[in-house]
This record gives structure tokens, C-alpha cells and sequence, in this order.
């Protein structure tokens, strides 16, 4: 990313210092109010039970590197039993 | 009144010398800082060494077992346990460097949960889990008898019996996975208080002072990098904490997001203060981020699933890539190419971590990544609902179902998630074909640097109209080498180097040492570095930047194209190996199940 700069490129909209402290303060507003209602996801028609079965699964689903996911290495270590990959190793 | 610009000064570039770049870039002191992490962890692992001395003796055992009775028994199970407990993260200073870099927990209904909670909680978490342990010790207990009697019945027999032998195959297999069970239960029962702040502000101060020793020698003002940093760092904290709320984390909302959107809140109400700014380093986080990354990129792994993997990763994934980019280019014709090639690696490859690796290979602009990982995540979140219904309704064989799972969507967490929703076989099979793309980042990222800096670099670098001059093989050799985005370098030695380290002496001791030692650390602080970026990453952009590159809605077609093709390629090809001429393998990994 040669054209990232140090953090604050972006200038602060032109508004007043009160309405620009107002805008933060009503969307950190918004964000407590979405954790508030997020236990509600489950209650959803459709993929609610899914949702369900994802949380008590314990995954970590937001995870983006195979090594951030434990599940990762019980699937690697299932691969390798079946397939006799791990025997013998020395 | 604007000014012609002078051709020969506006194109110029001015060449600085390796020697001063090596001192002075941001690229080499990612290398420079990433080794210097290794070094101190490998000393760390080797003074502070877990008892390899003993695998030998265990994996004597494993052999012995198998040798005599051709399937796993109790003792060779047990020795497994063993061998799986030598950890070179849990011992001396490893553990200690490991323990401070603990993210804030997972947690439902209270954000304190996150941080902090107290004997009393821990008691009546205890107390909840400890009839869950009971009923999990007594079905371990009655496992293990049956499994005892059965491997005793074979064993008496030397194993030449084939029903008794099968017997005990299937009854120390049921064993095995109650003793899961139970492990889990045991660890809901032993439930301990914790305090994170402590172990947070010590992170903050050692990640505070690990970035200002390359800070100094780059040219940051170290005074107002100080001031800013723990502004950066409580940001980061609090996105983690987000991320980690329980509903978020099973829809794979993760902290990535709430850190870019945090970010650029504030960015775009009250503004940044020049200090905030100055700690915002979001290249050098992710460079740095990058190097410790390419120690993950095992190519050891790569054959795990054997040759049915491989193609449906490193035969689907380039065409998919490359179709992208070019219908990007030729048919939609992206105004950006960088723009082009992180959404198109992020959506065909392995999302956020390609996304990064090409942002930054290509010189990418920061609002192009926020885009890209935007809209991933966004897609993500449908398809691990919509691939795994279509696989339940249709019918799919869990095997293909999971390969084409795992060569689509785009985060690995996602794909063992959406895995999960049709079945273990169909997670593992896609947990796999997933890593093993997550492994081709490393190529990606060599291949995009490259042909930037020897296609569109130059083309940039000379006179509107004007042809780039044709390169020797010697001169594109130097060309590359300048050009090429160094930090990649130790991307790919890291790669290499881990590589061989955990193949070396022998996989036990690669798993001891290197795996749950040397990359455990690497992970935790990675996660911490590239936590840091994208809450500068928000930080640094405004809404206006935003909107710019979706102008047309054109990353939108360039996503959607990609993707469907991706599925309908993957979806064939995952028919065709799994299915048609590797069958055998698919066989295999059903065996039993």
C-alpha cells in the first residue's frame, strides 16, 4: 500500500466542533445499541438455529488465517489418521 | 493557474541506494523487526526448552502399537496425548511472552466478561459445568472398560482375529472421542478467574516500544508516536471486544470490521489529532504483520489432501484470478488495477489475508483494502448460510460439499463454520482445501509484486503516450529487484525458513518447537500488529475517499463475476477430482463415518 499515509488523511467533515462530537456520539450510540440487541440474532426465522449451532460450536468464525482456527488442526489431524499420513513419523 | 507540468521532472524518479533503504524504509524494517521477534522467541524456546528429549520414547510406542496391531490402541493413543502435551509455549518466558498477548474473551451479554472476571463468577461457572463433567467421567470410565476388553480380546488373539481386531477399532474409537468430550467438559469445570488489564498494558507498552526501534531509524517523531499509540491501541482493544461478542462471532462479524468502521467514525466527526496520526503506521503494522504471517506458510501441508486438493487450489484459484483481473480490466474496466487485483485475489484466494498480501504487493490505497475486506465480509456472512443449505437440499456427498466450501468462501473461519453446518467430513475436507490456499498467498503475493513492479510500475513511471522502454534479461532482473516491495522477501524467507525448521529434526519435535512454540507466539502477536493496522486503516480514510472506488458500482460486478464463476469452476472441478478420478481418497476420508 505505497499511498497509505499516517493515520488522518481523511479531514474532519467542516461542521461545528458540537455537531461533529454529536455525529461520534450518537454512532458509538449505534454501536452499543447493535451489541445490545445482538443476542437477538438467534431469535432470526430462517438462520436463527444456525446462528445457534455456530455459537455453542465455539468457532471462531471471523477468523481469516487457517492458524487463528482451532478446529483447523482436529480437521488436519483427521486428514492425516485417514489418510495414514502420520504413521510411521520417525 | 495550473501549471504544465515539466515532463522530465514530473517522471523522473529519484533512485536511493539499498544500503539507505535497508536503514531507512518501512519494507526492510518490517524484515528487520519480524527477525528480531523470531530471534528472541526461537532463544526463548530453545533456553526455556519443553522435554523433547521424551518423543522419541512415545513415538517408539505409536510405531511399536501399530506395528503389532494395525490400528490405534489405547497405549498408542496415550503416548499420542503425551506427545501432543510437549508444548514449548508453556514453558519459561515462552509462556510468559505468550500470556500477555491474551485478547479480551469471548462474552454474551456483559462487555466487562471480556476483561475480567471475578472468583465468584468462575465458582458459579464451576458449579454450572460440574454436573456436565460428572455424567462426561462416568461415560469416560465405561468407554475405557469396554475399549480395555475389546483391545485385550484382540491382543490375546496377537491381533490376527479381523472381527475381534474390528471390534476394538471400533470401541477405543469411541473412546477416544468421549475422552474429546470429556476434556471439554473438564475445562468448563475448572473455570478461573482472570484479570486481562494488567497483561494488556504490559502488550501495549512492549508492542509501543517494539514499533518506535524501527520508528526511530524511519523518521517518526517518537514524542508524538508515544502520545498517540495508546489512543491506537485501546481502539484495537475495544474491537476485539466487539468482535469477540458471541452472536458477532458466530456470524463472522470479527474485529477486523468493527476496528475499520471505529476508525473511521472518529476520523470523519471529531478528526485525528497529529499525534494519532503520527501512531498510526498502518504499512508498517501490516508489513511487519505480513513477515510473521509467511512463518505460517507451511509447504509441507500442501499435499495433506493429496492431488484432488491441489488442483481444486492451485489450478482453480490462478484461473479464477486471472479471468477476474482481466474481466476487470478489459470488460468492466476497473479504473483502478490495484483496486482490481485485492478484490479480485480477496474474493478468489483466501479473503482478508490475500486481500493484505495483494493490497500491499501491488501498492494498493488504503481505502481500496477497507473496500475489498468490506464487501468480503459482507458476502461471507450470506454464504455460510446459503452454500451449506444448497448442499443439505441438493443432497452433495460431504466430501465435494466441502471442497467446493472451501475453495469459495472467502475466510477460513467461515468455511469451517459453513462446513459445520453440513456435517464434520464436509468441515475437515473444507477446513483443509482452505489452508492450502491460505499456503498459495505466498505466490500470490510474489506474482502480483512482480508483475507491478516490471508492467504497471514502468508504464506509470514513463511519459503519458510514451511505450515502456523493452527490458533486458539482466535489466528486468535490477528492475524487479528495486522495485519489488522488499518486505515480501522476508514474507517468503520466513515461509522458508519455518518450513524447514518444522520438517527438520523430526515432526514431533517441529510440532513441539516450532508449531505450538515459535508460531504460537507468531500468531498472537501478528493478530495484535494487524489489529493495530485496520484501526488505522479507518482512521486514515474519509468518507469521500470511500465512495470514490465504488463510483459505478463496478468493485460490486467485479466481485459478483468473480465469485459466481469461482463457484461454478470450483463446484466442477471438486465434482471431478473427489468424485470421478480420485474417488479412492474420497473413500478414504469417509472411512469410518
Amino acid at each position: 500500500m505505497g499511498n497509505i499515509k499516517p493515520a488522518g488523511d481523511g479531514k474532519p467533515s467542516p461542521e461545528s466542533l458540537f455537531r461533529r462530537w454529536a455525529r461520534l456520539i450518537i454512532a458509538f450510540l449505534f454501536i452499543v445499541l447493535t451489541v445490545y440487541l445482538a443476542p437477538n440474532l438467534e431469535k432470526i426465522p430462517g438462520v436463527g438455529d444456525q446462528i445457534t449451532t455456530l455459537r455453542e460450536s465455539d468457532i471462531e468464525v471471523g477468523a481469516w488465517y487457517y492458524d487463528d482456527v482451532e478446529k483447523y488442526f482436529e480437521a488436519e489431524k483427521y486428514i492425516r489418521e485417514k489418510r495414514g499420513l502420520d504413521y510411521p513419523l520417525n | 493557474m495550473a501549471e504544465n507540468p515539466q515532463p522530465d521532472k514530473v517522471f523522473k524518479e529519484t533512485r536511493v541506494s539499498m544500503v539507505s533503504q535497508m536503514g531507512k524504509t518501512e519494507d526492510w524494517w518490517a524484515i528487520w523487526l519480524a527477525g528480531l521477534f523470531f530471534v528472541a522467541v526461537t532463544a526463548s524456546c530453545f533456553i526455556w526448552k519443553p522435554p523433547v528429549e521424551e518423543l522419541p520414547q512415545y513415538r517408539a510406542i505409536m510405531n511399536q502399537e501399530m506395528e503389532e496391531a494395525g490400528f490405534r490402541t489405547i497405549a498408542y493413543t496415550e503416548a499420542e496425548s503425551k506427545i501432543n502435551s510437549i508444548r514449548a509455549r508453556n514453558h519459561g518466558f515462552t509462556k510468559v511472552m505468550r500470556n500477555i498477548t491474551e485478547r479480551p474473551k469471548k462474552w454474551t451479554t456483559n462487555p466487562i466478561q471480556a476483561f475480567y472476571m471475578s472468583e465468584e463468577d468462575a465458582a458459579a461457572k464451576r458449579a454450572a459445568a460440574a454436573g456436565r463433567l460428572e455424567t462426561a467421567e462416568e461415560k469416560l470410565k465405561q468407554a475405557r472398560t469396554r475399549a480395555e476388553q475389546a483391545e485385550n480380546a484382540a491382543r490375546t488373539a496377537q491381533f490376527q482375529d479381523q472381527q475381534l481386531n474390528q471390534e476394538a477399532r471400533a470401541a477405543i474409537a469411541e473412546w477416544r472421542s468421549v475422552k474429546s468430550g470429556h476434556s471439554k467438559a473438564k475445562s468448563a469445570a475448572n473455570a478461573k478467574a482472570y484479570n486481562l488489564i494488567p497483561s494488556l498494558f504490559v502488550l501495549g507498552i512492549v508492542m509501543a516500544i517494539f514499533f518506535a526501534i524501527g520508528g526511530k531509524f524511519i523518521g517518526f517523531n517518537l514524542k508524538e508516536y508515544f502520545i498517540g499509540f495508546p489512543v491506537i491501541y485501546l481502539l484495537t482493544i475495544i474491537s476485539y471486544m466487539l468482535g469477540n461478542q458471541a452472536n458477532f462471532k458466530a456470524i463472522g462479524i470479527s474485529y477486523v470490521l468493527f476496528a475499520i468502521f471505529i476508525g473511521l467514525l472518529i476520523a470523519n466527526t471529531t478528526g485525528v489529532s497529529k499525534s494519532i496520526k503520527t501512531a498510526g503506521q498502518t504499512e508498517f503494522f501490516i508489513k511487519t504483520g505480513l513477515v510473521l504471517l509467511g512463518a505460517r506458510i507451511l509447504f509441507g501441508q500442501i499435499a495433506l489432501i493429496g492431488i484432488p486438493g491441489l488442483f481444486v487450489t492451485w489450478f482453480v484459484t490462478p484461473v479464477v484470478l486471472i479471468t477476474t483481473f482481466w474481466f476487470g480490466q478489459k470488460v468492466i474496466k476497473m479504473p483502478s488495477k490495484e483496486l482490481n487485483i485485492v478484490v479480485s485475489s480477496d474474493m478468489c484466494v483466501s479473503g482478508v489475508s490475500a486481500a493484505i498480501a495483494s493490497a500491499s504487493a501491488s501498492g494498493a490505497k488504503k481505502e481500496e483494502l477497507t473496500l475489498a475486506i468490506g464487501m468480503s465480509m459482507i458476502f461471507v456472512a450470506i454464504m455460510i448460510f446459503v452454500l451449506p443449505t444448497i448442499a443439505n437440499i441438493t443432497g452433495m456427498h460431504p466430501v465435494w460439499a466441502g471442497a467446493w466450501l472451501g475453495g469459495t468462501v472467502d475466510n477460513t473461519g467461515s468455511v469451517v463454520a459453513a462446513g459445520e453446518l453440513i456435517g464434520y467430513e464436509a468441515m475437515v475436507v473444507a477446513a483443509t482445501i482452505k489452508m492450502i490456499q491460505n499456503i498459495m498467498i505466498g505466490v500470490i503475493a510474489f506474482g502480483v509484486a512482480a508483475y507491478w513492479c516490471l508492467k504497471v510500475e514502468p508504464e506509470k513511471a514513463c511519459k503519458p503516450g510514451e511505450t515502456p522502454m523493452k527490458l533486458s534479461v539482466g535489466g528486468a532482473f535490477f528492475e524487479i529487484w528495486y522495485r519489488f516491495p522488499k518486505f515480501i522477501l522476508g514474507f517468503i524467507g520466513a515461509s522458508i525458513i519455518f518450513s524447514i525448521m518444522q520438517a527438520g529434526i523430526s515432526p514431533d519435535w517441529g510440532h513441539a518447537m516450532v508449531e505450538e512454540g515459535i508460531l504460537s507466539l507468531a500468531n498472537r502477536y501478528r493478530g495484535w500488529f494487524f489489529g493495530l493496522a485496520f484501526v488505522s486503516i479507518g482512521l486514515s480514510i474519509s468518507y469521500q475517499e470511500l465512495k470514490e472506488p465504488l463510483r459505478g458500482g463496478k468493485p460490486l460486478i467485479l466481485y459478483v463475476f468473480g465469485q459466481s464463476f469461482n463457484l461454478v469452476l470450483t463446484l466442477f472441478v471438486a465434482w471431478l477430482m473427489f468424485m470421478v478420478i480420485f474417488k479412492d481418497i474420497t473413500e478414504q476420508l469417509m472411512l469410518g463415518a
